[in-house]
């Protein structure tokens, strides 16, 4: 009984450890998919982590349950009913029960671990995830973006909101007339309202972050640098030609964009 | 302990024997075994003519058992069965001494059971179920192996009195014994209708060695899956209302698995298959079913049920 009892205990560990091994491939193919998935939307990629190991949790439980000892008898047609058969009456003591013990340890002699893992399935994850691995530094390399997660975001969060933006026209309405000429381009002014998005690529970038050193201290040789130049130019040598009503309106203008902020 | 595969070859060197005398009845000889080894006991129904009485002593005369017959008749009372007691003259003395009855042997053949009367039929039964016979005041304990073979003829009911359920349920197998085929009943004509000599059987085993083997059929290990499907299988019997008016007991379910245990055996294994479950839900169901009406309007037999619930 004793020997059938560590012999059972031995299978369902070699069991359990295919199933743990099974289970870690998976997960790492869903873990992968999902770091993909988060370097496409913009989104941090330890979001990854959360939907890879809730299904690795949830695929190890499904193994473990579903390790039993009919799965064995399925492989082993020479063991089949009395592998359960023996396992269920293993405190039985009899002389045909301790028979069937005997029998069925010496069936299982010919059970290997190979005879459990699919290699075939096996192959097929590891290619998928050396696969997922490529794609992964070849997206993050190439900075590439689907969705911006981030804009989308915001977009839903000003969705229906009246948001009250400062317009030139205001101030062109409020006598001061069209003074494009003045003022310039209407697209510079709406220039300031906009968010500037600015990216520093890692890979493709010159800088190298990691090489710090100490400053060296240098002695610069006389005449590198060019003379002072002296300007003192009046608004009239300059050619400036401002009349003096033209100097108020600039005034205002910038009065009134100060005490606007 | 005789080992497992020397049970085997005692049992097939029985059937070896039998298939002397008996020809084309293997399924039945087999159940006979069956009840044998599960100390149980068994209901036939066949035609007549068809060797059960020649079966079950030439079974008796290879296990070493002491066989004896009830022919059923109306008028058979009770006190025919069990024994009676009768003045005795000795010594100058009279007295009372128990004449044993017919029950009083090791394997006994009722014969046509439903045509005795249901107090003829209780004083079988109680012999049967306790394994004893009360008579008067005293109570006499049966020898063992106790087996009983009681035969019913499906044909001819007017004037008999049917087993109810609750008394046909106390035997383990219900077996139905079939015409020969036509090579068989060639067999049967030039062995019986010709000037050859019956082959005198001698014992194979002792009646010591068929108590052992009944004790090692209850030790015959089964799987905890097995135990549920036959229980699943016998509580559908009951809930399939549309076909079923009446379904098995839990008495069932025991005889089920004791008969998968005495046919693992005797095929020389130590476990208990599904295949054995299939093959003795028939004999073991059979009689503990009652039909629906629906049932009978689809054309279905016990057997076609009992099928569909497996």
């Amino acid at each position: 009984m004793k020997q059938m009892l560590l012999a059972l205990r031995e299978l369902k560990q070699v069991l359990a450890q295919v199933a743990f091994s099974q289970a870690v491939l998976e997960g790492l193919i869903i873990l992968l998919s999902s770091f993909i998935i988060c370097v496409l939307i913009n989104l941090p990629i330890y979001f990854g982590f959360i939907p890879g190991s809730l299904y690795f949790v949830h695929l190890a439980n499904k193994k473990f349950k579903g390790i039993k000892l009919s799965k064995v008898e399925e492989e082993f047609p020479d063991l089949k009913e009395q592998l359960t058969t023996a396992a269920d009456n293993l405190y039985r003591k009899n002389d045909i029960v301790a028979g069937l013990h005997e029998d069925v340890l010496r069936l299982m002699k010919s059970i290997k671990t190979s005879h459990f893992i699919k290699f075939k399935t096996m192959w097929r994850q590891l290619v998928a995830i050396a696969a997922l691995c490529f794609a992964l530094i070849l997206f993050t390399s190439l900075n590439m973006q689907f969705v911006d997660y981030k804009e989308i975001a915001k977009e839903i969060q000003e969705f229906g909101q009246d948001r009250a933006r400062p317009d030139i026209f205001e101030f062109q309405q409020a006598g001061v007339g069209n003074e494009s000429d003045i003022f310039g381009n209407e697209s510079l002014a709406e220039l300031g309202l906009e968010e500037l998005q600015v990216q520093i690529n890692p890979i493709f970038s010159e800088i190298n972050l990691q090489d710090i050193k100490e400053a060296k201290e240098q002695e610069f040789e006389e005449g590198a640098f060019p003379a002072d130049i002296e300007a003192k130019i009046t608004a009239q040598e300059g050619g400036e030609n401002i009349p003096k009503e033209h100097k108020e309106i600039v005034k205002k203008y910038f009065s009134g964009l100060a005490a606007e902020q | 302990m005789a080992s497992i595969d020397n049970i085997k070859k005692t049992f097939d060197y029985i059937s070896r024997e039998l298939d002397k005398v008996i020809i084309g009845q293997d399924e039945m000889l087999r159940h006979l075994m069956v009840g044998i080894l599960c100390d149980a006991n068994i209901l036939l129904e066949s035609y007549p003519g068809l060797a059960k009485t020649l079966a079950v002593k030439t079974l008796a005369q290879l296990l070493d058992l002491k066989f004896s017959r009830i022919q059923n008749t109306p008028d058979l009372m009770p006190a025919d069965v069990t024994g009676t007691y009768i003045i005795e003259e000795g010594g100058g003395k009279r007295g009372f001494v128990f004449q044993p009855g017919p029950i009083f042997a090791n394997i006994v053949l009722a014969d046509e059971i439903n045509r005795a009367t249901p107090k003829t039929q209780s004083a079988l039964l109680e012999a049967m179920q306790e394994k004893q016979v009360t008579v008067g005041n005293k109570t006499f304990e049966l020898d063992r192996p106790f087996f009983v073979l009681a035969t019913q003829n499906p044909i001819e009911q007017e004037g008999t009195y049917p087993l109810p359920e609750a008394q046909s349920d106390r035997f383990l197998l219900k077996v139905k014994i079939t015409y020969p085929s036509e090579e068989d009943e060639i067999k049967i004509v030039n062995q019986y209708a010709e000037d050859v000599p019956v082959p005198e059987l001698k014992p194979v085993i002792k009646k010591a060695s068929i108590l052992h083997l009944q004790k090692l059929t209850r030790q015959v290990p089964i799987s905890n899956d097995l135990k549920k499907y036959v229980v699943d299988l016998v509580t559908k019997t009951r809930k399939k209302k549309d076909l079923i008016t009446y379904g098995a007991s839990p008495r069932a379910s025991i005889g089920m698995v004791l008969a998968a245990k005495a046919r693992a055996l005797m095929d020389g294994r130590k476990y208990v298959s599904k295949e054995d479950i299939h093959t003795m839900a028939y004999p073991i169901l059979r009689h503990r079913l009652i039909l629906s009406f629906e049932a009978e309007r689809k054309n279905m037999d016990v057997d076609d049920v009992i099928k569909s619930l497996m």
